[in-house]
């Protein structure tokens, strides 16, 4: 049932590349995340910072890579997955490709 | 154009309410999307004013009692045209601020939450026919998510382009949250019986080829395509020299 991924190797470069939803909900968990935060602890910020901009907010899997699962948002998706980089920002397109957005939260 | 699961409901139980799940998870994958409307006008009405008076029943600050239905038609550009509006407009956002609310006051009112559901099944892991997987961190996080009921129409991407195709799929995004709004509501009603959730009579429209822009809490417009969407290109055989 979830889709096997790979990540693009480049970051996508479109300056409007989340909605102000979307915006609005990364910064929200970017605040509450600690340094050096895994991805169990960015999986939980990100969960709150939806539930406290969406009534009833929900994150799906969104598809899996080698790492683990890619959590996110199902219309925009938008999410999160864990890396030998650290927890990354991604997007999934609808046919499956999936592309960096950015760091999410960094190792050590 | 449809929705396709990974798997076939039918051979999976979901406890108490296995029967309305299976109905729900059928009908969401009958939609035809965007094809034209073979339902009356009427027909679609009824649905969607059982909807309201339902969601009315439910939050009567957030809904208006009555509900006055218009009706649109066209094809891409006045569907657009109705999407645009909706996205735009910031006093009224029918899907997250008053459907939404809606759902979570009712599960908030029966006790019941995604991790309470989830509590049986194993951890970081999935199976074919779970609708909600939990994952665990090493920091021992956990977090429930949905993961069984995909929101990617097969063929969208290969039939439709540029603003036609971002506004089908906003539709759908749009939509695809009524159908988890249908599933909790029956799981927090720990029950089969549909007759009372809101979000049921709401797929029944988008099985009917209608599909509703609500403008403000007691205005909606059911819109129906005249044309299908187009049909695949067709492979071009280059003249042999």
């Amino acid at each position: 049932m979830l889709r096997s991924m790979a990540l693009a190797a480049t970051i996508d470069p479109r300056p409007l590349a989340l909605s102000a939803r979307d915006r609005r909900i990364v910064d929200h968990a970017l605040r509450t995340l600690p340094p050096g935060a895994d991805f169990g602890e960015a999986l939980r910020a990100l969960r709150d910072a939806v539930a406290a901009h969406i009534p009833n907010g929900r994150v799906f899997v969104l598809g899996t890579t080698d790492a683990g699962p890619i959590v996110g948002s199902i219309v925009s998706g938008v999410g999160i997955v864990d890396s030998e980089r650290g927890v990354e920002l991604v997007r999934v397109a609808p046919g499956g490709a999936c592309a960096r957005l950015g760091r999410f939260a960094g190792r050590g | 154009m449809r929705i396709t699961l990974g798997f076939d409901p039918r051979l999976h139980q979901y406890g108490d309410v296995t029967a309305s799940v299976h109905a729900i998870l059928q009908a969401w994958c009958e939609v035809d999307w965007f094809e034209p409307s073979r339902s009356s006008d009427e027909a679609a009405a009824t649905l969607f004013r059982q909807h309201h008076a339902r969601a009315y029943a439910h939050a009567p600050d957030i809904f208006a009692a009555d509900v006055e239905i218009r009706f649109a038609q066209g094809s891409w550009s006045e569907f657009g045209a109705w999407c645009d509006r909706v996205r735009n407009d910031h006093s009224w956002d029918w899907k997250f601020s008053a459907l939404k609310a809606m759902s979570f006051r009712h599960a908030k009112a029966r006790g019941w939450s995604r991790e309470a559901e989830a509590r049986n099944l194993p951890v970081n892991e999935t199976r074919p026919g779970d609708l909600l997987v939990r994952f665990s961190a090493p920091s021992g996080a956990e977090i429930v998510m949905w993961n069984g009921v995909p929101a990617h129409v097969e063929g969208l991407d290969e039939r439709l382009y540029g603003d036609a195709r971002d506004h089908a799929r906003f539709y759908v995004g749009f939509a695809h949250s009524d159908v988890i709004d249908c599933l909790e509501w029956q799981m927090a009603e720990g029950k089969d019986a549909l007759d009372e959730d809101p979000f049921w009579p709401l797929l029944g429209c988008y099985r009917a080829g209608l599909y509703p822009f609500s403008l403000d809490r007691g205005t909606v417009v059911l819109f129906r395509f005249v044309d299908g969407p187009p049909a695949l290109p067709r492979a071009r055989l280059l003249r042999r020299r």
